[in-house]
């Protein structure tokens, strides 16, 4: 498909199908008509030299662009119909602060909430258990612990300590991590 | 609903699981799609809407896209089903399937009544 004539009827149809995309948003307008052009190209390239009527029949299959584009407006429709309830808001905000500061409260809002899965609930739920409340009081224990470990051997002590030190850590960290690690998959969505 | 207005109303809800589909088999490029559904019977009109849909189900998260080079033509975009796309084809199945049976009973002679 060379012949001058046809690659009029080509440039006609895309200008038409640009046309009736106007309103549509430039990404997806772009996309669609990129789309459509390599469609045709690539068909059109095994019909016969100066064949009008193969590459007529090519583009009455393609369909009529004002179909195309109100498949597309319809599309985009559902698209932000689609998107509105996932997307992000106070809700989520909130509940991952309340996840560290009030653990209760920001567990439920986390649960109800739509936006995360199953799977991120129950890790934002379980790492660490209770937020910091939770992990000052298991640090309230400790000096009971390292009070009995007081009249063992030093090695005990130390070792005692240092394990103390090592969970305090890990549980000062992992609720930011968690944090983050939740409000990345918001931005994912 | 003028006859032909249902027949688009019935196209337009389960095409694109049919598409969704065929993607799940293997990753297949725009035109592939064309020809196929057009080899399977009368389930899309103006095939240049597939375009959009499949547009729409990118933005989605249904499929994804990777570009694709051909010997000797111009790179393709290939369409592969995403795990979200992969499950959505799975519900259609199972409510598709219990939609027809509940409307096979209601036509026990099927065309022909």
């Amino acid at each position: 498909m060379t012949g001058s004539h046809a690659g009029q009827m080509v440039d006609e149809y895309l200008q038409r199908l640009e046309r009736e995309l106007t309103d549509l948003s430039p990404y997806n307008r772009n996309e669609i008509i990129d789309e459509i052009r390599r469609h045709i190209a690539e068909e059109s390239g095994g019909l016969p030299d100066e064949s009008d009527a193969a590459l007529m029949n090519l583009l009455e299959r393609l369909g009529d662009p004002a179909d195309i584009a109100a498949a597309a407006r319809g599309d985009e429709m559902a698209r932000t119909s689609v998107a509105k309830p996932r997307r992000f808001g106070t809700l989520e905000v909130v509940g991952l602060i309340l996840l560290v500061a009030a653990w209760p409260v920001g567990a439920i809002l986390l649960w109800v909430s739509k936006i995360w899965t199953t799977r991120e609930k129950v890790l934002g739920t379980l790492i660490p258990p209770g937020g910091y409340p939770g992990v000052l009081l298991i640090m309230s224990t400790f000096h009971w612990i390292t009070a009995a470990s007081e009249g063992g051997p030093s090695w005990v002590g130390l070792t005692v300590s240092a394990v103390l030190f090592t969970i305090s850590l890990v549980a000062m960290i992992a609720p930011v991590g968690m944090i983050v690690y939740l409000a990345t998959r918001l931005r994912a969505r | 609903m003028p006859i032909d207005g249902l027949a688009t109303q019935l196209r337009k809800g389960v095409i694109e699981y049919c598409v969704l589909a065929m993607l799940k088999e293997m990753p297949r490029y725009g035109g592939e799609v064309i020809q196929m559904l057009r080899a399977r019977g009368e389930l899309v009109v103006s095939e240049g809407t597939i375009y959009p849909l499949l547009s729409r189900m990118r933005s989605e998260g249904l499929v994804e896209t990777e570009w694709r080079d051909t010997a000797g033509g111009a790179p393709r975009r290939y369409y592969r089903l995403s795990r979200s796309g992969l499950k959505a084809v799975a519900q259609f199945r199972d409510e598709w399937f219990r939609f027809r049976d509940s409307v096979d009973n209601i036509f026990p002679n099927g065309a022909t009544q």
